[in-house]
């Protein structure tokens, strides 16, 4: 990555000198500067950047292209260090107007909904992935762990969990050994590798993991199904 | 590197993580976040605490084991297997090696039928009497009489059980050996100390410790050191030596069916399940006491507790989690019972 940043003020200055190619090369930019546009927008904001629907967001990238537009190399500062100063800029206007904003806001939502949802943990309750991903724990605790142990446990190279997911995979559609797990509350380690022809090694290894996958698939947790597996193999951002 | 992610549950100090690439990981706590929400994580954001440190250094309190003499012992649950045709009744077979290494044969109701010495030192021991007796019995009595003959050492012992799961009574065949060590364990301080690890076994280690001549847990220790460790030193070592091997002990950390217990734990287990039991009980009573969504809550809870203790966890932070609900289950069936005190003092006024 470092030797693109070395050539973003060459690739401006060559977006200038041809207009026609502007938009390609803008998105390209941008599309390869993402990560320091998102990192600027979190160090001036403290949170984490959403990934869907972030107003912060879309002002980081309309600031990233601002910077594009208005960077001039002949005043000494790369364009780097311009554009975090612009996106920095637009992204405290955002969370100045957010914050004259949000004392009206929360002072409907003490009277509208009776104050005593206030703490995060408590906002929490209600939305569906929480409701799910309480479920699931549920069942991960009757199998012997709980989602702390699931972090600790998962397999940490890409090509063992995928693995994983795709002996779940088969598992999740053979209903003896599903009906057989939820009996027993075990995963039938010599079942499974009878029928999948798989090692005793491999499955113990990533135990928790498949467990935690077959629960998802099995008992249909949509959101955290779409969420974690779905998208197993999208390429790395 | 940026990476995607959705916030799964909030702690006090972080929050755990679903990445798009399935890894599932903590980060810290920032403002704002809110379970579902789905944000972009750098490394720098990732906190890579506990496992690594908090397992090893239980383990490594499991592996400081200066011990002389380490005991084995294997659990052969084999039903309907071929080579115990011939003996109808036979149930399971249990290989029990403390150096003086034994085997029992077991029937279906957790019976001795036969007891075999592996070796000269348990032939010296051997007691034909035990024939007959249950299990857990016959555990406790060879526990004890190996430690009567000499052979255990005074401060640390590993231990090490393995099972065949046939038929899914594996837990069972562990929860009857785990009672003969609580019985040995009041009269022989000596396993108070032990370090006994639970191995799951199947037919085909059977059959391959068989060809090697080794019993099933030399065996699966061998399997773990692929080749790696010197074969005499797993053949003839101790095993609290043998289990400080790092291909071994790489391979006891992250095997999921390898159960490492304390004799101590053993007992505060046994503690915790009479009291389940009691609870067992009680709760029925509550259902008409409580409301259907809290005794659902309650009885779920139950099981949990139920279920922990089936898995036979024996770290500390399981029983110390063990402990803590089922206080809070007594609690709650303590309040019942005053809840339905004081209805009864309103109907009588």
């Amino acid at each position: 990555m470092s030797g693109k940043v070395e050539n973003v003020e060459e690739i401006i200055k060559y977006i200038r000198a041809h207009p026609k190619e502007e938009d390609v090369y803008k998105s390209r930019l941008i599309e390869s500067h993402m990560p320091f546009i998102v990192h600027t927008i979190s160090g001036v904001t403290g949170r984490y950047v959403e990934v869907e629907n972030s107003e912060e967001l879309s002002v980081g990238l309309i600031a990233f292209d601002e910077a594009m537009s208005k960077y001039q190399p002949d005043r000494g500062a790369t364009f780097l260090s311009f554009a975090r100063l612009v996106i920095s800029s637009r992204i405290k206007d955002l969370t100045n107007k957010e914050r004259k904003n949000s004392k009206t806001v929360s002072l409907e939502q003490m009277t509208e909904e009776s104050g005593d949802r206030m703490g995060i943990i408590d906002s929490n309750l209600n939305n569906e992935v929480a409701i799910e991903v309480e479920k699931w724990e549920s069942f991960l605790k009757k199998f012997g762990f709980n989602l702390e142990q699931l972090v600790d446990e998962t397999p940490k190279h890409v090509d063992t969990r995928n693995n994983a997911i795709d002996l779940s995979e088969n598992i999740s559609n053979a209903d003896d050994i599903v009906s057989h797990m939820y009996k027993k509350y075990r995963l039938p380690v010599s079942k499974i590798i009878l029928r999948f022809q798989t090692t005793k090694k491999i499955i113990n290894r990533s135990k928790k993991f498949i467990i935690a996958t077959v629960v998802i698939l099995s008992k249909n947790l949509v959101l955290l199904k779409q969420w974690v597996y779905t998208d197993k193999r999208r390429c790395p951002s | 590197m940026m990476r995607r992610g959705m916030v799964l549950k909030i702690k006090q100090d972080y929050a755990l993580v679903a990445m798009d690439n399935s890894d599932f990981v903590r980060v810290k706590l920032r403002e704002g976040m809110i379970i579902g929400q789905k944000i972009f994580i750098f490394d720098e954001d990732m906190i890579s605490l506990s496992q690594g440190d908090r397992r090893s250094s239980n383990l490594s309190r499991y592996l400081k084991v200066a011990s002389v003499i380490a005991a084995c012992i294997a659990i052969i649950a084999i039903i309907n297997n071929s080579f115990v045709n011939d003996t109808r009744a036979l149930y399971a077979l249990i290989s029990l090696d403390i150096n003086p290494s034994f085997e029992l044969e077991i029937d279906d109701k957790y019976n001795v039928l036969k007891i075999n010495a592996m070796d000269e030192d348990s032939r010296e021991i051997l007691d034909q009497e035990l024939i007959g007796k249950p299990l857990s019995i016959a555990v406790s009595k060879i526990l004890s009489d190996v430690e009567d003959t000499g052979y255990l050492s005074s401060s640390d012992n590993a231990v090490l059980v393995s099972t065949v799961n046939l038929k899914n009574d594996g837990e069972a065949l562990k929860k009857i050996v785990a009672h003969g060590f609580r019985l040995a364990i009041e009269d022989s301080k000596g396993y108070e100390a032990a370090k006994i690890l639970f191995i799951e076994a199947d037919e085909r280690d059977i059959e391959a410790a068989k060809e090697e001549k080794l019993s099933v847990g030399r065996y699966l220790l061998l399997e773990m050191g692929d080749n790696k460790v010197d074969k005499t030193k797993i053949i003839e070592g101790r095993i609290s030596e043998i289990i400080k091997e790092k291909e071994i002990k790489d391979d006891l950390e992250r095997d999921e069916n390898i159960q490492i217990i304390e004799g101590e734990n053993l007992q505060k287990l046994n503690k915790i399940e009479e009291e389940l039991h009691s609870i067992k009980t009680q709760l029925k009573q509550l259902k008409g006491v409580t409301s259907t969504e809290e005794y659902e809550k309650i009885k779920e809870s139950f099981e949990a507790v139920e279920t922990m203790g089936n898995q036979l966890f024996g770290e500390d932070i399981e029983l110390a989690e063990m402990r803590e609900r089922v206080d809070s289950l007594n609690q709650i069936i303590r309040d019942s019972h005053k809840i339905e005190e004081d209805e009864e003092i309103e109907e009588e006024d």
